[in-house]
């Protein structure tokens, strides 16, 4: 009400939000039950458990793009709801400085992971 | 017998006793609190959907950590195969689970596809967002496994 | 007094006497049929005169004796006394608004986020008695649940987020924007919706769901605001939504 008019960056950073969940929350579980579970555990064969299936895969474009977006989206989907309940839960800072700073966590994290995967062979 | 014509104060002398002739006296801004979301079992489980986004994040953090093994060729790579690595990723995946499962089941709420004066009913909506869990699911897991042969 | 018999115990404040709201205790005859309201009013009746308290319709229509009942946003009419046996039943203002005298909230802010949104049918041609606007059931039904609302501000009261941030137009208001938005008679395009994608509307929400929970009518008003949230930022993002 004091500010009239639609706060176009809060609704962009709500559709990144929301985007990312659905992306995260289809294909997370696979990621972890098929790489942290049953890979370990011998159950399966998992792309990361050799070097040389795991270059292989990393060395791919598409997957290079895959697991970027997926990185992003799990960082932005953190940072989203880390910055909502902090402001909830009487932690100070306020919308805005919670938002610098929770998003400035996600965006960082996602600059490493792509620095890493243009890096990997 | 219960007194039903005694009121309460009117809305005309509540809002007097706030705005009205005399210097009003300071009400009382009886904020909820900021354990709030300690006060009932839904808010509680509110705040365990919102945290799944935290043992995710990490989860992702030790997914990063490996890829950055793998840049020093195939001599210093380790992959993650402790028991301890099993044991976090089996409750990151629980996290992750209920991340699915609760962010899914909302979706029938909020997506609105029109269908001449109707809607899509949420119930189908729900069903679909399922569907593609188990899809997707397939389909990752899938390129995971045959990946790693 | 007859045998069975169950304790309230009432928030009292007088601003001009008290620094701080505190709890009173009456204990009151108790019977299977009552509420919470009826044990105010056999208090004020018989016990003390001087507490203070809304009500009027006693059958969850008017929304006026909205309380806390141990904890819980209710109407006082609607919370049967059975249901918290053996007591006490502890009642207290609803939260998230200024208290003005023990169970009398200020609801200024309320009416003022209410007639933002414009809660009224805005006609771009035929004015109000120009003539009917048919409407067929399907389309009713649209925005049926979100008519519902009583402006109880129960909602208001199970609100995180407005305790935070109290300027957020809140739960009850973004429902009633919807209520017209989705109605087929309403022509005002994008004018709600631009009051409430404002920075006080629908980005404050974290989609708690209390709200909807402790609505005594059956109205959604999440549901309203994730849905809005979904339609505002479609158009502008794409592909596959968001949810």
């Amino acid at each position: 009400m004091r500010h009239p008019g639609p706060n176009r960056l809060e609704g962009l950073f709500w559709a990144l939000f929301a985007q990312s969940a659905v992306l995260t929350a289809l294909v997370i579980p696979a990621h972890i039950l098929v790489q942290g579970v049953l890979g370990p555990l011998g159950i399966v064969p998992a792309f990361d458990q050799h070097y040389s299936t795991f270059a292989a895969g990393l060395g791919n474009w598409l997957v290079k793009l895959y697991l970027f977006i997926v990185f992003g989206a799990t960082f932005w989907v953190f940072a989203h709801r880390v910055r909502y309940t902090l402001l909830e839960i009487g932690v100070p800072g306020g919308k805005q400085g919670l938002g610098v700073v929770t998003y400035g966590l996600a965006g960082l994290a996602t600059l490493v992971a792509a620095y890493l995967l243009l890096t990997v062979p | 017998m219960l007194g039903r014509r005694e009121t309460g104060l009117g809305e005309d002398a509540a809002s007097g006793a706030s705005t009205g002739g005399r210097e009003a006296a300071p009400a009382h801004p009886n904020r909820l609190p900021t354990d709030w979301w300690r006060r009932n079992p839904r808010y509680v489980l509110y705040m365990l959907r919102e945290f799944t986004a935290v043992p995710i994040a990490i989860w992702m953090v030790w997914f990063l950590v490996e890829i950055g093994r793998a840049r020093g060729g195939s001599a210093g790579y380790r992959p993650h195969q402790s028991l301890a690595f099993v044991i976090f990723s089996v409750v990151c995946l629980v996290f992750a689970v209920w991340h699915s499962f609760t962010f899914l089941r909302l979706s029938g709420l909020i997506v609105r596809i029109p269908l001449g004066e109707r809607t899509v009913p949420a119930s189908a909506i729900v069903a679909g967002s399922f569907g593609l869990l188990i899809v997707a699911t397939v389909v990752v897991g899938g390129l995971l496994i045959l990946g790693g042969r | 007094m007859p045998d069975k018999t169950i304790t309230l115990s009432v928030t009292r404040f007088d601003p001009d006497l008290d620094p701080e709201p505190r709890q009173q205790s009456y204990e009151i005859p108790f019977k299977d049929d009552m509420v919470v309201l009826d044990g105010l009013n056999w208090i004020k009746t018989h016990l003390d005169g001087s507490v203070n308290y809304r009500w009027s319709c006693r059958m969850g229509i008017c929304g006026s004796c909205g309380m806390n009942v141990n904890g819980t946003p209710k109407l006082g009419c609607s919370a049967f006394l059975r249901d918290y046996l053996p007591g006490p039943v502890v009642v207290e203002p609803l939260p998230n608004f200024p208290v003005v005298r023990d169970l009398v909230i200020d609801m200024s802010s309320f009416m003022e986020k209410l007639s933002a949104v414009k809660p009224w049918i805005i006609r771009e041609q035929g004015a109000i008695g120009t003539g009917e606007f048919l409407q067929t059931p399907a389309q009713t039904e649209q925005y049926r649940q979100f008519s519902m609302c009583i402006n109880c501000m129960l909602c208001y009261s199970a609100c995180p987020v407005i305790a935070i941030e109290p300027e957020f137009i809140g739960p009850a208001a973004i429902a009633l924007a919807r209520r017209y938005e989705l109605d087929s008679r309403d022509q005002a395009g994008d004018e709600r919706l631009r009051t409430i994608t404002a920075s006080d509307g629908i980005w404050d929400c974290s989609f708690v769901g209390e709200c909807s929970a402790v609505c005594p009518k059956g109205v959604d008003p999440a549901r309203a605001i994730q849905q809005t949230k979904f339609d505002s930022t479609l158009g502008v993002l794409l592909p596959w939504g968001g949810k």
